[in-house]
């Protein structure tokens, strides 16, 4: 779907991107992550055509993305976009559509009413908030039938209702398979949303791959028992245990020398009851956080 | 896109302003042209004839409208591609499966548009009033028109390549500017063209090459010999303001070339910039 090859850009002095080189196969829902000024929007740009990359190219759909044709069914929503303040959400549409070459109305009124701006159809923009005005620009790019949805800081000003009514959103188009590409600083949107991402960092490309795999053990286990303090009292001789707020959750923190598979047995051993054990995996702010700080770390042993 | 542009620029109040200054100047027109007819004994010896009138007539007012028009036109165009740029709202419409010359052209040729429209109804108007109160058949109108397009062809070819390199006012003034130097320079070769021996002279020279830097003024000229009365002869005294002989081919042909190559460079560099 999207052929990213060794693409580079310059800004002036400023290296904005080295040569990064990404696939985001058909049906992905794919994320960007990095830093503020890491080189995500410049990425997604050049990928649409709108930065021209010093070197590398783009290819969209089998084709070069310098070409508009490569660009039918995809959708972009800028991070910044500012309407003309006197359209109301109907003229916007009416022209989007006009350029798209599809019809669709009951669909544009669906995405409104699936993103709670249903009732703002016939105010102009101008007299919209900045969540209501981007809960529009969502409608519009995300209704018809789009193959590709690249959203650059989708959830920008949005209320935690808006933000859960994007995720819907975007879980449903993927489930359509659509492919998304996304660009947003809450990991927890993301991590909802997306299977892969990649990872930026000063304009190069320092990781990327399905989030399940990138995603290492915490070296902790939840076990939910019926009997908390019993099954402590069974483990703490050997684990570190500590019991939730509620109390109904123990958690077992792995030594260097255990594994889950062995604790498993042990639990079940004690015969004491237990409805769920999990081995706690990397969250998503996890993941960003060892990333970045490993590639630094990296940095600083080759300088020299 | 030129549909959602000429939308956009029909929301804006300038266009409304310049329709109302449209309006009231062909009122005040009708106005002047009706006192002075009245005025005027053609039966005398002295009195013009009613084509040397009509004359007068429609190049003194030319001159009035070509003021308006050159202020709207430059107004319309510097702003129009600057602002969808700036707002963002490029990079959504050049997203779409469009190509570039598309956003390009349907983005600016509104502005070309609406001034041409503008344009039409005035000197139209013009036409209307001088005929109804004088006896008056112009030269050739399809040449006026086309001419007309031609000049307000080249200051908005200009004035939007110059929005894309500079900010709002310098490329307001530039064009201004360059407008007024057009017109100098086509007046020095107008009465040049009457004076023996003057085309020798490096001003003139000079001015004739101005006029092909930016031939504005060549169009206009030609706007101003297809509106004037077939019967009437321009003398001496009005070559500076108006044509003193017929539009040569090249004169038609070479604001059209002019007009492209600017286009072109225009489009060549709107396609290599990056969208913010």
């Amino acid at each position: 779907m999207i052929e990213i090859r060794n693409i580079s850009k310059t800004f002036g002095r400023v290296e904005a991107l080295k040569p990064v080189s990404i696939d985001i196969e058909d049906g992905a829902s794919f994320a960007l992550l990095g830093r503020n000024g890491a080189g995500k929007t410049t990425l997604m740009k050049i990928a649409l055509d709108l930065v021209r990359p010093d070197r590398g190219e783009v290819l969209l759909n089998g084709l070069a993305s310098s070409r508009s044709i490569s660009r039918r069914g995809v959708r972009y929503l800028p991070e910044h976009v500012s309407f003309p303040p006197w359209a109301t959400p109907g003229i916007l549409y009416r022209q989007v559509e006009r350029l798209r070459g599809e019809t669709d109305p009951r669909d544009f009124l669906q995405s409104c009413s699936e993103l709670g701006c249903d009732k703002l159809l016939e105010r102009p923009t101008g007299k919209m908030s900045r969540g209501q005005r981007q809960r529009v620009a969502l409608a519009l790019v995300s209704c018809g039938k789009p193959r590709l949805l690249m959203l650059d800081e989708p959830s920008t000003g949005l209320d935690p209702e808006g933000r859960i009514m994007v995720r819907n959103l975007l879980r449903r188009k993927t489930s359509q398979g659509v492919t998304t590409m996304l660009n947003s600083h809450l990991l927890g949107e993301v991590e909802s949303v997306c299977s892969t991402a990649a990872f930026i960092r000063d304009g190069r490309l320092i990781g990327h791959g399905r989030l399940a795999e990138m995603s290492r053990s915490t070296g902790q286990v939840e076990v939910e028992t019926t009997d908390t303090q019993e099954l402590r009292a069974h483990l703490e001789s050997r684990y570190r245990c500590a019991v939730d707020a509620e109390g109904r959750t123990l958690r077992v923190k792995l030594g260097p020398k255990d594994d889950f598979q062995r604790l498993t047995e042990e639990v079940l051993r004690s015969d004491i009851g237990f409805t769920g054990i999990r081995l706690m995996k990397e969250s998503l702010e996890d993941i960003f956080l060892r990333v970045m700080s490993e590639t630094e770390e990296d940095d600083v042993s080759q300088q020299p | 896109m030129f549909l959602n542009s000429l939308e956009q620029l029909f929301r804006r109040k300038i266009l409304l302003v310049a329709m109302l200054a449209a309006l009231a100047f062909i009122l005040l027109f009708w106005l002047s042209i009706s006192k002075a007819v009245a005025s005027i004994d053609f039966q005398s010896s002295q009195a013009p004839g009613p084509a040397e009138a009509a004359m007068l007539a429609v190049f003194s007012a030319g001159a009035v409208a070509s003021t308006l028009l050159t202020a709207l036109v430059i107004l319309l165009s510097v702003s129009i591609l600057p602002d969808e740029i700036s707002h963002g709202r490029m990079s959504f419409w050049a997203a779409l499966p469009i190509p570039r010359l598309s956003l390009y052209l349907g983005t600016t040729l509104p502005a070309l548009a609406c001034s041409y429209a503008l344009a039409l109804f005035l000197f139209a108007g013009v036409l209307v009033v001088t005929s109804v109160y004088l006896d008056f058949t112009p030269t050739s109108v399809s040449l006026a028109f086309l001419c007309l397009a031609m000049w307000l062809g080249v200051i908005w070819a200009a004035v939007t390549t110059l929005s894309l390199l500079l900010k709002k006012i310098p490329s307001m003034l530039l064009a201004f500017a360059l407008c007024g130097m057009a017109g100098f320079s086509g007046g020095v070769v107008q009465v040049a063209g009457i004076v023996p021996d003057a085309e020798t002279h490096g001003f003139v020279k000079v001015a004739q090459a101005l006029r092909y830097v930016f031939p504005s003024d060549t169009a206009f000229r030609g706007l101003l010999y297809g509106l004037a009365p077939r019967e009437s002869v321009v003398t001496e005294g009005l070559a500076f303001i108006g044509v003193t002989a017929t539009p040569g081919s090249w004169d038609i042909v070479y604001p059209v070339l002019w007009i492209c190559a600017i286009v072109g460079l225009g489009y060549w560099y709107f396609a290599r910039i990056d969208l913010p």
